[in-house]
């Protein structure tokens, strides 16, 4: 199964209750994952080859998803990306897949397809 | 002619800056050089031996051959030795002017015409330019809408333009010659004083705002620029000025704070529309908490847990209770936010409410090109109202119909005021865009029903609140098809002062 491979599914979102749920769900699923509250902390503190997925929320403070996703993608990691955002406006979203992003959801996320999308973009990480 | 003079002629030819050509008798070119081939843009191959009239446009051509001929026969030099300007024309038979000048010499007994050719087309440019620029000048003088006058230096006016006619209403005729006192306010005559020293200083006077007078005593206010004007020797004789009338900006700039501090009022509507964009976002967060905090748990309880899976769910429902508890603070905190908000009432002409809160609504949508039609009630008695809050309706109201009609040809939005029975009076805002869907219509005025990516669907939640408030009603008409109608009932108060007014007619 996908927790077999050692790999993480990392949480960055500023709001510790979001985040903290998230794993809670994640972890009673049998999927490892690690949350991080501000964009320095991940990209301080991720480990690539650990690295199966990413959950990003949109909107936060310093640096927003989009940013934290482009200075992902110039670090030249691959990981997929699941955005999470509150408000979404066709323009973000655009802005967002252009830049990578696997998918835009809208928050709160339907559980049962994040579980699906998060199965499948680990599977699909070699 | 031997060798090295050969090898000079071929390298002057060569260098020469201005085309040189060299013809015979009968016209027959013998020579044309480098500056000639770009001249005239044929290559030497193609003149040789020709005629020099395919170099002349054809209205010269025959002047042309007569000149040759005439010297040939009579010795009587029309062009030769002479320069003057004439027109070449090109291989694309284009024409340009040059500056041709002819001598004649000899060659193994016969005549032949050197003719050396100066190209004149940047020249004549240059001068087409600076005509051009001095009348541009004078047309920018003309046209000004600006006043521009000029004066000697002890005040006299000496020219006078359109503008300064219709600002000052004196005519040109009647202002040259005079002093420029005549323009000056008697209480301000000081300052033309000041004015003068400073010109004297050679100093500029730029935007300087001040009070002038026009020729039937009127006060304008105006913007004046002075320059001094030197002669070729640098001395000051005179002034040019510049005058703008901004008595009718003052006005609109008046006019545009007053629209401002009432888009504050109305600005407030706009903060709800924020606040409310910020309580979505903020309960969004409890909400997602909540959903996966649950989750969690169902799944660790689904099948036979174990002791430790059935503890770890319980923290979890613990800590969805909490969010619980963060999501209902968020809501106390909006509902507080509410009930700040004054609701002051006051007795307003509902008509003019109206007409200020479309213009409001109306603001940066010109380019639409929007129709706009008002069909008021001028007999309609106050209402009592809050002005700010009822102009939010309406421009919540003229908001929507503006977001329906952007995709549309024909833009109309028409709003109509008029009494509804003794104690109601009513209001109609109507659109031509494509009408309300059927999926919203049922719940229109629940919040956050919209059908826009940027849309809160807040707006006509709070058109419906503060209707109600007034003791009002709001609702949309089922459209006939075409565009969308809002309808808005709001109490007429009872009026005791009714058998006064009679009395006093
Ligand atoms: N004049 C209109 N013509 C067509 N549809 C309209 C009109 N007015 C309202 N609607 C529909 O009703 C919905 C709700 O309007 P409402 O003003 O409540 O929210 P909104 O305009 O979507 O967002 P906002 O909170 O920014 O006002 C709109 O999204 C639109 O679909
Ligand atoms: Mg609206």
């Amino acid at each position: 199964m996908t927790g077999g491979k050692g790999r993480l599914v990392y949480v960055l979102d500023d709001d510790e209750a979001v985040r903290d749920s998230l794993c809670f769900l994640l972890t009673s699923h049998g999927i490892a994952c690690e949350a991080f509250g501000s964009p320095p902390e991940f990209l301080g503190g991720f480990d690539p080859a650990r690295a199966g997925c990413l959950v990003l929320d949109l909107h936060m403070p310093w640096l927003s998803g989009l940013e934290v996703l482009e200075k992902l993608r110039s670090r030249g990691v691959t990981m997929p990306v699941i955005v999470v955002s509150g408000r979404r406006n066709s323009a973000s979203d655009a802005a967002l897949l252009e830049a990578g992003a696997l998918i835009v959801l809208n928050k709160p996320v339907d559980v049962g397809e994040l579980l699906a999308l998060i199965r499948a973009a680990m599977d699909a990480v070699p | 002619m031997i060798g090295p003079t050969d090898q000079l002629f071929d390298v002057v030819m060569a260098t020469a800056v201005d085309g040189v050509i060299v013809i015979d008798e009968r016209g027959g070119i013998k020579a044309y050089n480098p500056a000639c081939e770009k001249l005239f843009g044929y290559a030497p191959g193609e003149v040789l031996g020709r005629n020099v009239s395919m170099l002349v446009p054809a209205p010269q051509r025959s002047e042309h051959d007569g000149h040759i001929s005439q010297y040939r026969n009579t010795g009587e030099k029309h062009i030769i030795g002479l320069s003057r300007e004439v027109n070449g024309q090109r291989k694309d038979l284009s024409t340009f002017p040059m500056y041709l000048s002819v001598g004649e010499g000899q060659l193994d007994g016969a005549r032949i015409f050197v003719g050396i050719i100066h190209d004149l087309t940047a020249l004549r440019a240059e001068t087409a330019q600076h005509g051009e620029a001095s009348s541009l000048l004078a047309q920018i003088v003309r046209y000004s809408d600006d006043a521009i006058l000029s004066k000697t230096i002890d005040g006299t006016i000496t020219s006078w333009n359109a503008a300064a006619e219709r600002i000052f209403g004196y005519s040109a005729k009647e202002a040259v010659g005079k002093h420029i006192s005549i323009l000056i306010p008697d209480r301000l005559l000081a300052e033309e004083a000041e004015i003068l020293a400073k010109l004297h200083a050679g100093e500029e006077i730029r935007h300087y705002e001040t009070v002038r007078r026009r020729r039937n005593g009127e006060e304008i206010f105006v913007s004046l620029s002075v320059a001094p004007i030197k002669d070729g020797d640098g001395h000051i004789v005179g002034a040019s000025k510049t005058v703008r009338d901004f008595s009718e900006k003052r006005r609109a700039e008046i006019r545009t704070r007053e629209l401002q501090d009432q888009l504050a009022h109305v600005a407030r509507l706009t903060e709800m529309g924020q606040m409310s964009a910020a309580i979505a976002h903020e309960m969004n967060q409890p909400l997602s908490a909540i959903m996966n905090y649950v989750r969690a748990a169902q799944r660790l309880l689904a099948s036979d847990p174990m002791p430790r899976q059935i503890q770890t769910a319980r923290d979890a429902m613990a800590k969805a209770a909490t969010q619980t508890g963060r999501a209902g603070t968020i809501i106390r905190h909006l509902r507080e936010f509410m009930e700040k908000r004054s609701i002051q009432q006051s007795p307003e002409d509902i008509n003019a409410v109206i007409e200020e809160a479309v213009g409001l609504a109306l603001v940066g949508t010109a380019q639409l090109k929007i129709r706009v039609r008002l069909d008021m009630d001028p007999q309609l008695p106050k209402l009592r109202i809050n002005k700010v809050q009822i102009q939010q309706v309406m421009v919540n109201l003229v908001r929507n119909s503006i977001d329906a009609m952007a995709g549309v040809e024909r833009r109309e939005l028409s709003l109509r005021t008029e009494r509804l029975g003794p104690d109601q009076a009513r209001i109609i805002v109507r659109d031509s865009g494509p009408g309300l869907s059927p999926e919203i219509f049922s719940n229109l005025f629940q919040p956050f029903v919209t059908s826009k990516l940027e849309g809160m669907g807040i707006g006509l939640n709070i058109c419906r609140s503060i209707v109600e408030a007034h003791g009002g009603r709001i609702r949309a008409l089922p459209g006939n098809g075409s565009g969308a109608t809002f309808e808005i009932l709001l109490p007429v108060p009872p009026t005791p002062e009714d058998g006064e007014n009679d009395a006093a007619s």
